[in-house]
């Protein structure tokens, strides 16, 4: 129901180009298949360690533990739990595959004007996959979108641009020397592919406001004149939020942003009210 | 700031301490009982007659309509002819339940017993008891000596309530008024062929009809004194003023027919009203009112006598009116219940008869009428078809926004005209089709009272498939099976299996429906509710006795269709397809509860096997398959009121108690388990989204079952937060409909809440959810039902 209009499919490409320590789909950022672990399903009853032929799992403060560089997949820990609180996420599917779930619901999208939105991680890492399921989409008469941190060669996108109806692209912070100290990467990259964007195809720009990240209003300024200098009309703001926490301990990962609370709804309203936005339509929220 | 007159009224009824009231039974004893040899039809009328002239009657503060059906807003009357062996079990205590409770007096309890006693051995129920086990023997097992069963297969309607189940016809009523009815009865009578060998048999029913419509206007002129003498003792102008209104208003319907807006909901009111004090059967439902009622408003509009704000006004004050009736159950019902319903469901929206969208400008106001009462009776639900605006489908959503307890549901117009034309039902009728109760589609006045004889426990018929007959919890086999089900090399050949206990078990059904058929129209007939479906007085017949040119359906509940769906799935999918474990292994596993390593590591593949709900044609065509197989066979049963059995797939809160009698199952369900509600997937196994979820349901073929199927699904409020995704919703319904699914309700409300409301039941009083085709204080509902609620898939 998000992630663009009406009503969509949101296929999810695994691996992404920058780690944002806020990010709420951390089983997103591997591009690998991963194994998930649902600590409070449980019952420690050891089958899994006994049974792991690598012996990458081992019960630690109460969890059961899995080595990830010993871990090869054999998903034999996942059959011998009783609970059912082991799965691996992810999947290859071929673009066929891919089509045919999302033609099921081929239905929804011609009556919401909805389609399909390829999302991740960062789907423009899977350039080739991405480019064979946005032709195939275009085939059949879908609206397209993609979800994208804007962080690859402009090659990449000019090449997916016949294709597309929508990008729904993050703009993050408009100082370089923090987005490379939190994000790991220079936004030199995303700003080059959002001057290119502009005039080209609509475009929505999403900035997530994340609290001592970028939620003063100088730095939301910054990013909104940014944004207004381009030719774009729409701006999103996203609340932070810390839905994604428990998949953390899912996946024997740590959440290391130290901000626990989510921004409420009614704080960015007011944030973002004290902004100088111009002509640009603002959005708060999903 | 002020409180609006809908809030006052709120207030000034929950205020009351629900009670007992034993006005109607110390009347109806009397009169029933007191001379048990005249026509039981006339004792009833007379009862009836006498209770409504000398009945308590009230007027609330801020009423701005009038009746009421027991002495007090929230008391609940008793109807002793139906049941009293709960009654006298129960009477210490009525007071000291923990929810639901009904405040008795020591000296009322003494009353009450001895009420119970005169009515002890000649009851709607000793009758039926006495019928069942004449005809069905042995096969009749109990648990607790009164809840009836046939090797847990099928329960036996409880027997403790009316007939009820009926739309009445208030549309030609509103046209003509009381007198023309009473008219077209006395005009009957007179020329009744005395040679008939029916004659006495008529001319008591004929006298019967009018003697009930006598007593309503008797009731109407009281309700007209009554303001009048308020009035008299008001100091406010205003309030004087309404109340002389009010007079007025009621002393124009006891004979006339209704002109305006305001008299043609008070006249609705107190039919509907009336109804429920001569009977108290489920489910009495009110039709469509925002069509019979249009032309009313209309009439104001251009006559310039109403606003929008006061029809919405009058209209909140008639939802509340309907709230104000309560209704005593025995307790074991009440809780799963969670709360004293009657079931009183009010369709919007739908189509004309010539097939344009009947929706107006009332049904958008009694949609907002809706979310100001917040409360959770009467039903209200919102008729969509082909033709029905998307503008109102969004309206619809934002209601129940507003409203936030699940109402209104949504029921596929074109679905409902297709499964009564499919019965031979007339076109225009079937398009004037309103729901009653939860999700049963009538045509209001032309459909009969229906009785709902037997639930069929779909899953417990499978479970004995795979035991081939026998009930591993009460150790009976009825119907061995002609060959043993480890022996089968397919699931066509399970399903076969399957057949063979279906088919042993549903020859009962007519039997049971026979028995209880027979002793509601010898013991307990209703004139008054006749006189207002059509034909009744032309037969001189009453209602209960179906036949004629009335539409005739009893009620056929079949309960876990997905589960059994998802067992044979599962089967086939470890059995037949991979060979991964036998039959004789799977038997083996489910016989011990899955219990130990193997047989834990098989429960597993189990639950991991397709299911449905995520859009898999494997399975949810097994689903279609299983949802045809009684609808086509009770084809072959002749009710004894005529008409058909109808099916519905609606469990109504039937779910948990169903699985507690049933072992583990292919489908990776424990033993106990509840199975599945209604036609929802089961409880978190719905793991494709919502369009996955829409599309497996509308796979199944809905018109087949014309007592309906209902549809549980529960978003996050975060899902309505924009009108932008209320459009999204609304597109998806349409879509749903549109793929041939017939209903789907929706809770807008988070697991915190619902988990924060478990612990801190105080701070939660007010809220409400939809539980079946009702809706229910989330508080109040047995602890197993809140658990249900939040284990539902979130969207």
């Amino acid at each position: 129901m998000d992630d663009g209009p009406g009503i969509r499919t949101t296929v999810f490409l695994k691996g992404c180009n920058q780690v944002c320590p806020w990010c709420h789909n951390p089983e997103s950022i591997s591009p690998l298949p991963q194994l998930f672990y649902a600590q409070n399903l449980c019952v420690k009853c050891g089958k899994c360690i006994a049974s792991c032929p690598e012996k990458a799992i081992s019960l630690e403060n109460g969890r059961c533990v899995t080595d990830s560089f010993r871990c090869n997949f054999c998903r034999t820990c996942i059959e011998v739990c009783p609970v059912n609180c082991r799965r691996v996420i992810g999947a290859e599917m071929s673009v066929r595959q891919v089509m045919e779930t999302v033609m099921k619901d081929e239905s929804y999208y011609r009556e919401s004007r909805g389609g399909v939105t390829f999302s991740g991680g960062e789907p423009t890492l899977q350039a080739d996959f991405l480019f064979d399921l946005l032709r195939c989409s275009k085939e059949e008469g879908l609206h397209t979108a993609i979800e994208t941190n804007g962080n690859s060669d402009w090659s990449v996108y000019d090449k997916l641009l016949p294709y597309l109806d929508l990008v729904l692209i993050d703009l993050k912070h408009a100082d370089d020397a923090i987005h490379r100290d939190v994000i790991g990467v220079s936004n030199h990259t995303v700003l080059k592919t959002l001057k290119e964007l502009s005039g080209r195809v609509e475009t929505e720009v999403r900035v997530p406001v994340i609290p001592q990240f970028n939620d003063t209003e100088k730095q939301l300024q910054d990013i909104v004149d940014i944004v207004g200098g381009l030719c774009f009309s729409t701006i999103r703001f996203l609340p932070y939020h810390t839905f994604g926490i428990s998949k953390y301990n899912g996946l024997g990962m740590q959440y290391e942003y130290p901000v626990q609370q989510s921004l409420p709804i009614e704080s960015l309203v007011k944030l973002v009210g004290a902004l100088d936005t111009d002509r640009l339509t603002v959005s708060i929220g999903n | 700031m002020a409180m609006t007159r809908t809030q006052r009224i709120k207030a000034y009824i929950l205020e009351n301490v629900p009670e007992i009231c034993t006005e109607r039974a110390r009347i109806y004893t009397e009169e029933c009982l007191r001379f048990p040899a005249q026509p039981t039809v006339i004792g009833r009328a007379r009862a009836f007659y006498r209770f409504l002239s000398e009945m308590t009657l009230y007027i609330g503060p801020d009423d701005l309509l009038l009746g009421n059906t027991a002495s007090k807003p929230l008391a609940a009357s008793l109807f002793p002819e139906y049941a009293v062996n709960w009654i006298q079990e129960e009477l210490d205590t009525f007071g000291a339940r923990p929810r639901q409770r009904f405040f008795v007096s020591e000296g009322k309890k003494k009353e009450i017993s001895n009420i119970c006693r005169q009515w002890d051995g000649k009851t709607h129920f000793d009758r039926v008891d006495y019928t069942l086990k004449d005809t069905l023997g042995d096969i009749l097992m109990s648990s607790d000596g009164t809840h009836r069963n046939i090797n847990q297969a099928m329960s036996i309607e409880h027997n403790q309530n009316g007939d009820g189940h009926i739309i009445p016809d208030y549309e030609s009523l509103l046209l003509t008024g009381f007198n023309s009815v009473l008219v077209h009865a006395k005009t009957k009578l007179m020329a009744l062929d005395e040679n008939d060998a029916e004659y006495l048999d008529q001319r008591a029913f004929l006298k019967a009809v009018i003697l009930c419509l006598e007593g309503a206007e008797k009731y109407a002129e009281r309700l007209s004194c009554l303001a009048k003498e308020t009035a008299g003792k008001e100091t406010d102008a205003n309030r004087r003023a309404e109340l002389l209104e009010l007079s007025r208003i009621c002393h124009k319907i006891s004979t006339q027919k209704p002109d305006t807006f305001y008299e043609a909901l008070q006249l609705v009111l107190m039919v509907h009203l009336l109804i429920q004090i001569e009977s108290n059967g489920h489910s009495i439902s009110l039709g469509r009112m925002d069509s019979y009622l249009y032309p009313f408003y209309q009439h104001d509009l251009q006559n310039g006598i109403l606003d929008d704000a006061r029809a919405q006004q009058l209209y909140e004050c008639f939802l509340l009116k309907c709230f104000e009736a309560n209704k005593l159950r025995d307790w074991g019902t009440t809780e799963i219940l969670g709360g004293n319903q009657l079931f009183q469901t009010i369709t919007l929206g739908g189509q004309t008869e010539d097939g344009e969208t009947a929706v107006n400008p009332l049904s958008y106001l009694f949609l907002k009428a809706l979310g100001n009462t917040n409360m959770n009776i009467p039903t209200v639900v919102v008729s969509i078809g082909k033709k029905t605006p998307l503008e109102f489908i969004e309206a619809s959503l934002k209601a129940l926004v507003a409203h936030g307890g699940g109402m209104p549901a949504f029921f596929n117009d074109d679905v409902a005209v297709d499964m009564l034309t499919r019965i031979g039902i007339d076109l225009k009728d079937a398009r004037n089709w309103g729901s009653m109760g939860c999700s049963e589609v009538r045509v209001p006045g032309k459909h009969g009272t229906g009785v709902t004889p037997v639930y069929i426990n779909l899953l417990k018929l499978l479970e004995l498939t795979l035991y081939n007959g026998w009930n591993p919890s009460t150790g009976k086999t009825f119907c061995l099976a002609t060959r043993r089900v480890e022996e089968c090399t397919s699931v066509d050949q399970i399903i076969a299996l399957f057949q063979e206990q279906i088919d042993y078990y549903l020859p009962f059904i007519p039997k049971i429906e026979r028995a209880i058929a027979e002793s509601y129209f010898t013991l307990t007939p209703t004139p008054f509710l006749s006189a207002l479906t059509d034909y009744r007085i032309d037969m001189a017949k009453d209602v209960s006795w179906g036949r004629g040119p009335n539409y005739n359906d009893t009620i056929i509940h079949v309960h876990g269709i997905p589960n059994v769906a998802n067992t044979l799935s599962a089967l086939n999918e470890l059995v037949f397809r991979k060979k991964q474990y036998t039959l004789k292994q799977i038997v083996q596993a489910i016989k011990v509860d899955f219990e130990g390593q193997k047989n834990n590591a098989i429960r597993k593949a189990l639950l991991n096997c397709p299911k449905f709900g995520n859009d898999i044609d494997d399975v949810d065509n097994l689903c279609r398959s299983v949802y045809e197989i009684i609808p086509r066979k009770m084809k072959a049963f002749l009710p004894l009121r005529g008409g058909q059995f109808g099916c519905t797939s609606q469990t109504v809160v039937m779910n948990v108690i169903d699985g507690e009698v049933i072992g583990a199952t292919p489908d990776g369900r424990k033993s106990g388990e509840a199975i599945a509600d209604n036609l929802s997937p089961v409880p978190g196994t719905d793991r494709n989204g919502i369009t996955a979820v829409f599309n497996s349901v509308s796979k199944v073929d809905h018109a087949l079952m014309d007592n309906g199927s209902i549809l549980n699904i529960k978003f996050h409020p975060s899902a309505f937060s924009s009108d932008e995704k209320i459009v999204k919703i609304a597109h998806a319904v349409r879509i749903y409909f549109q793929k041939g699914g017939f209903q789907a309700q929706f809770n807008v409300i988070g697991r915190e809440t619902l988990l924060s409301a478990q612990q801190h039941p105080e701070q939660y009083r007010h809220l409400v959810v939809k539980v079946a085709g009702f809706s229910a204080f989330y508080t109040e509902l047995e602890r197993r039902w809140q658990d249900q609620l939040i284990a539902r898939t979130e969207y």
